[in-house]
């Protein structure tokens, strides 16, 4: 039996595994083999995850470029009111900083649809944290931003970037003004020109009868509308109304208006007779007599007024001199035209006797570049007086003023023309707010209104208090470190268009200040009217209306459409012709709001994804880029 | 003594067997497949990454346009003696016949600034003066700025004028033809006005190629776009805004002249086949590995340079097939980019080794 025992304990040596040793090592295998299985898809999401760190390279380099490059305008637009709550520009929507410049439909960033970007997970939630604080995630035209028409580059083909979504992290920041609502400075005239005139409807400002002047027969651009004369009062110098248009006591009328109606050898010596006369006027002209060369400095040691008194007088007598090269002969202007004194009717006594004075070419020349030299040398010297044009023949941007919010005094309010809403602005400060608000003037369109307008009618708001901010306050030109104005350009991978409803979801909020919004006019029988007046030009405006107002549906039939139907006829697109989103009426209201949704892919076709609205889809953290958010709107060439 | 299996633990260990072979096939086909996948991935990653880069070397070099080592590349430096092509150099290109005007010196000077306070760059033109059907009821500003020293301004502005500022606009007629429309808006400074009194037909007003239609009604050869209405002096913002100018890439010789003096309609009023006719005219397109293997994807590299609405713009694409599915994907993107006057001064002149394009020192 030991034996026999021992022969078995010898055999029990050499058994095999038992099944529990089997089902253990299987186990160990199978861990083993799922483990080597799990690193397969980690590759696999690896490379998905280099692929797009190449699109959001790519797409970063583009907003960067977009932004610096993109053209600041935004023509064709009302930027002037009474109070600023009565145009548009006042808001964010032509704002420095790269979202607000790029969140266009031109410039290819787009709102994600809120009710998209709210199912987005993400690392510390961080996606929601952003929408929490107010701002938008973003998603990206599929192709890019060409600034061509949108709808001439056909439909896009199918494109992995527009997976990628992101948004700007950083600290909120105060920008500057880029349209001051009440007189938009820089205002731009030909030098030598006439006293600044312009046309229009029936804005307040044009409906002053002392200061309308219809002209008729104006040439071209001007034809069959009616022309008044605006520097006079805009501009605080009501001698310039007899360079415009004057009369003396026979009825012979002399002036701009004259030789612009007559322009004949004798009107442009009438029109050369007034602006001696506005020379005389203000004190000088014996100083340009016989000159061949222009002047470099200014006649005498004249202040801040005497100035702007010299640069308009150069400006008119260079324009209305010059008009003598068209009627009299060389060999006679060469030898000198006799101009005699005038005298006006109604006109003010000139500070200094006037004489007869001979002009001649060499003269003429002279005066053309004595006028190019003082406009330069004051618009150097005065940036913050705005009582003279800035010459057209040099725009710079050193010539913009500086201009911001002061938003730690009480600020200005009122209503919204033609409701009884209650508005609010903040008060504005520059950096020489002293010399501002002592030489700004009137704005163009609203000149029978002072800056500020304490007009019962057109109130600017500022109550008993102070009109201006505090000047203290003004940061603009105050020296920064460079992490004050670092932001950071955000971007995940979430395959959001693979929700059933990410052509249907409506766009996300889209700021009031969008609206392109008319300021009030006479004519204006309601809100509505300001809102009908403008036509919206796509080639114009870009600062204004749905960022994704070309991929907006126009129809709330798309809901109900099949899957991969054409829905072409029902993209508001830009064709120049029906414009979907204009007018108080609720479907431009709609469309106006991306109410309905948008071709969010751009095929032109209704599209729905596989998952369904109920399912959160987690976002993958691509990559970060640090950036340099202007707070003043500049270009880079 | 040895006993065989029982059918149980024969059973057993056929299934367990079976679990083993089988998990071990499901795991071979898996990593197969995500190995092949993954490959495929990295491989069109790889290749796309290549197309980026390529892009972005064409964007700061320029060598699809003018290559400066391949003098069989270099499609864009000719002229026909009066009107030149982008990377001509100025030794050849601006080298007008008068050496000094105004008392300055009448060549491209890249040192120059062009300050906005010096007077010498001050517009004098008269800038509410339209070119078609004017009567000069203001004058003849032609009297103080020209290109001519002595042009003739006919009976109605009495005969042979003197102006004094003649150095500007010879400046810009340089430019113009030396480099054409593009290069023209690239080197005028951002505030420039686009106009110039005088031209081959008239010395009386503004010249036609700048602001105007030509007599014959020949659309879209002019630098203005804009027709009677509004043939003003204007800056490149509406110069550009309905017309865009574009470096040509795919023509050569006097095509390629004349395609250097042509607006592209992509405006307001275009449509798709003038962004076809833009995408012919200006998009270069080369294949960024021409000699892959077979399973490589097919990626091709695009690069077009314009300016539209006073935006100078480097619009690159990056387009690969799948050889799998056949599929095409893009990336397209605009970026950051080396301008004309940046890849000339990258060149030498032919001429001169110790100068760029421009005339300036040359510095490899």
């Amino acid at each position: 039996m030991v034996a026999g025992s021992g022969a078995r304990s010898g055999h029990a040596a050499k058994r095999g595994f038992t099944l529990f040793e089997i089902a253990v090592s299987l186990a160990i295998a199978a861990t083993a083999v799922t483990s080597v299985m799990l690193v397969f898809p980690a590759g696999m999401k690896s490379q998905t995850m280099a692929r797009y760190q190449i699109y959001a390279a790519a797409k970063a380099l583009e907003l960067v470029d977009g932004y610096t490059a993109f053209h600041t305008a935004n023509p064709a637009m009302d930027s002037e009111a009474p109070a600023p709550w009565m145009v548009s520009s006042t808001y964010g929507n032509l704002a420095p900083d790269l979202e607000h410049r790029l969140a266009s439909f031109r410039f290819g960033l787009f709102p994600l649809p809120i009710d998209l970007a709210r199912r987005i997970d993400s690392d510390g939630d961080e996606i929601q944290r952003i929408l929490d604080d107010g701002a938008y995630l973003y998603y990206s035209q599929p192709l890019a931003t060409t600034g061509f028409k949108e709808t001439a580059v056909g439909a896009a083909p199918p494109n992995e970037a527009q997976r990628l979504v992101f948004a700007v992290v950083g600290h909120a920041q105060q920008n500057a003004l880029t349209h001051f609502p009440w007189k938009n400075w820089p205002y731009y005239v030909p030098y030598p020109s006439p006293p600044a005139h312009g046309h229009g409807a029936n804005e307040p400002g044009y409906s002053k009868p002392a200061n309308r002047t219809p002209v008729a027969g104006m040439p071209s651009a001007f034809r069959a509308r009616t022309v008044f004369l605006w520097e006079d009062l805009g501009c605080e110098d009501p001698d310039m109304r007899f360079v415009f248009d004057a009369a003396d006591d026979t009825g012979t009328a002399y002036g701009y208006r004259d030789h612009l109606k007559t322009h004949d050898r004798a009107s442009a010596e009438r029109y050369c007779r007034a602006a001696l006369w506005y020379l005389a006027r203000k004190g000088f002209g014996a100083e340009l007599d016989g000159i061949t060369a222009g002047l470099t400095d200014w006649v005498g040691a004249p202040d801040q007024a005497g100035r702007r008194d010299q640069v308009r007088a150069m400006r008119f007598l260079a324009h209305a001199a010059s008009c003598l090269t068209a009627y009299v002969p060389r060999g006679e202007l060469d030898a000198g035209v006799a101009l005699a004194p005038v005298a006006f009717v109604g006109a003010p006594a000139t500070a200094i006797a006037m004489r007869n004075v001979v002009i001649t070419s060499a003269n003429i020349a002279a005066y053309h570049d004595t006028c190019l030299d003082f406009a330069m040398r004051f618009a150097s010297r005065h940036p913050y007086d705005w009582l003279v044009p800035r010459p057209l023949n040099r725009q710079t941007m050193m010539d913009f003023p500086l201009l911001q919010w002061d938003l730690f005094t009480a600020p200005l309010s009122g209503t919204i023309p033609h409701t009884a809403i209650r508005a609010e602005q903040w008060r504005p400060i520059a950096a020489d707010t002293d010399t501002l608000s002592r030489s700004i003037g009137r704005g163009f369109q609203f000149m029978n209104l002072d800056v500020p307008s304490t007009d019962p009618a057109w109130p600017s708001g500022a109550g008993g208090a102070p009109f201006w901010g505090d000047p203290s306050r003004f940061t603009l030109a105050e020296p920064f470190a460079p992490s004050e104005r670092c932001r950071q350009l955000v971007f995940w991978a979430v395959d959001w268009q693979a929700w059933e409803d990410f052509e249907t979801a409506p766009s996300a909020p889209v700021d009031a200040g969008r609206y392109p919004l008319s300021a009030p006019f006479l004519a204006a029988t309601g809100f509505a009217s300001l809102m009908e007046r403008f036509r919206f030009m796509d080639w114009q405006q870009f600062g204004y209306r749905n960022p994704e107002k070309t991929l907006a549906f126009t129809n709330p039939s798309v809901a109900t459409a099949a899957t991969g139907s054409d829905v072409a006829a029902f993209i508001a697109g830009n064709d120049n012709v029906a414009v979907h989103d204009r007018g108080a009426t609720p479907v431009a209201m709609s469309v106006f709001s991306g109410r309905w949704g948008a071709d969010r892919n751009a095929n032109k076709r209704l599209d729905r994804g596989p998952v369904p609205r109920s399912q959160r889809l987690r976002a993958s953290t691509v990559g970060r880029f640090n950036y340099y958010d202007l707070r003043v709107m500049g270009e880079i060439r | 003594m040895r006993r065989a299996f029982s059918l149980i633990e024969t059973c057993i260990a056929i299934a367990l067997g079976s679990v083993i072979a089988g998990a071990a096939l499901a795991c071979l086909r898996a990593a197969s497949s995500a190995i092949a996948s993954a490959n495929r991935l990295a491989t069109e990653n790889s290749c796309m990454r290549a197309g980026f880069t390529a892009a972005l070397d064409e964007a700061d070099f320029w060598q699809a346009v003018d290559r400066a080592d391949d003098p069989t590349r270099q499609r864009l430096r000719g002229g026909d003696g009066v009107r030149w092509l982008p990377f001509a150099p100025f030794s050849l290109s601006f080298a007008p016949t008068e050496s000094q005007i105004d008392g300055l010196p009448n060549r491209w000077t890249p040192t120059d600034p062009w300050p906005a306070h010096d007077p010498r760059y001050w517009f004098r033109g008269n800038l509410a003066e339209h070119t078609m059907s004017t009567d000069n009821r203001w004058g003849y500003y032609e009297n103080f700025t020209h290109l001519e020293a002595a042009p003739d301004l006919g009976p109605g502005g009495s005969g042979i004028a003197s102006p004094r500022h003649r150095w500007l606009f010879n400046q810009m007629e340089g430019l113009k033809n030396a480099l054409g429309y593009y290069g023209l808006c690239e080197y005028l400074p951002a505030n420039a006005l686009y106009a110039v009194y005088g031209d081959r037909d008239s010395a009386v007003g503004w010249s036609h190629e700048w602001s105007a239609p030509t007599p014959q009604g020949i659309e879209n050869n002019y630098l203005s776009q804009r027709g009677a209405d509004c043939d003003l002096p204007r800056g490149d913002y509406v110069l550009t805004m309905y017309h865009l100018f574009a470096l040509p890439v795919n023509a050569s010789g006097a095509a390629a002249l004349a395609e250097t003096r042509h607006g592209l309609l992509t405006g307001r009023d275009s449509n798709s086949a003038h962004v076809a006719a833009f995408e012919t005219h200006a998009r270069w397109t080369e294949r960024t590995l021409a000699l892959r293997p077979a399973h490589w994807p097919d990626v091709r590299m695009s690069v077009a340079r314009y300016v539209a609405h006073g935006r100078f713009t480097t619009q690159c694409a990056v387009r690969w097939l799948s050889p799998v599915t056949g599929d095409a994907v893009e990336l397209s993107f605009t970026t950051l980019a080396t301008s004309l006057r940046g890849a000339r001064q990258q060149r030498v002149d032919p001429g001169d080794p110790s100068r760029d394009l421009d005339g300036g020192t040359y510095q490899p």
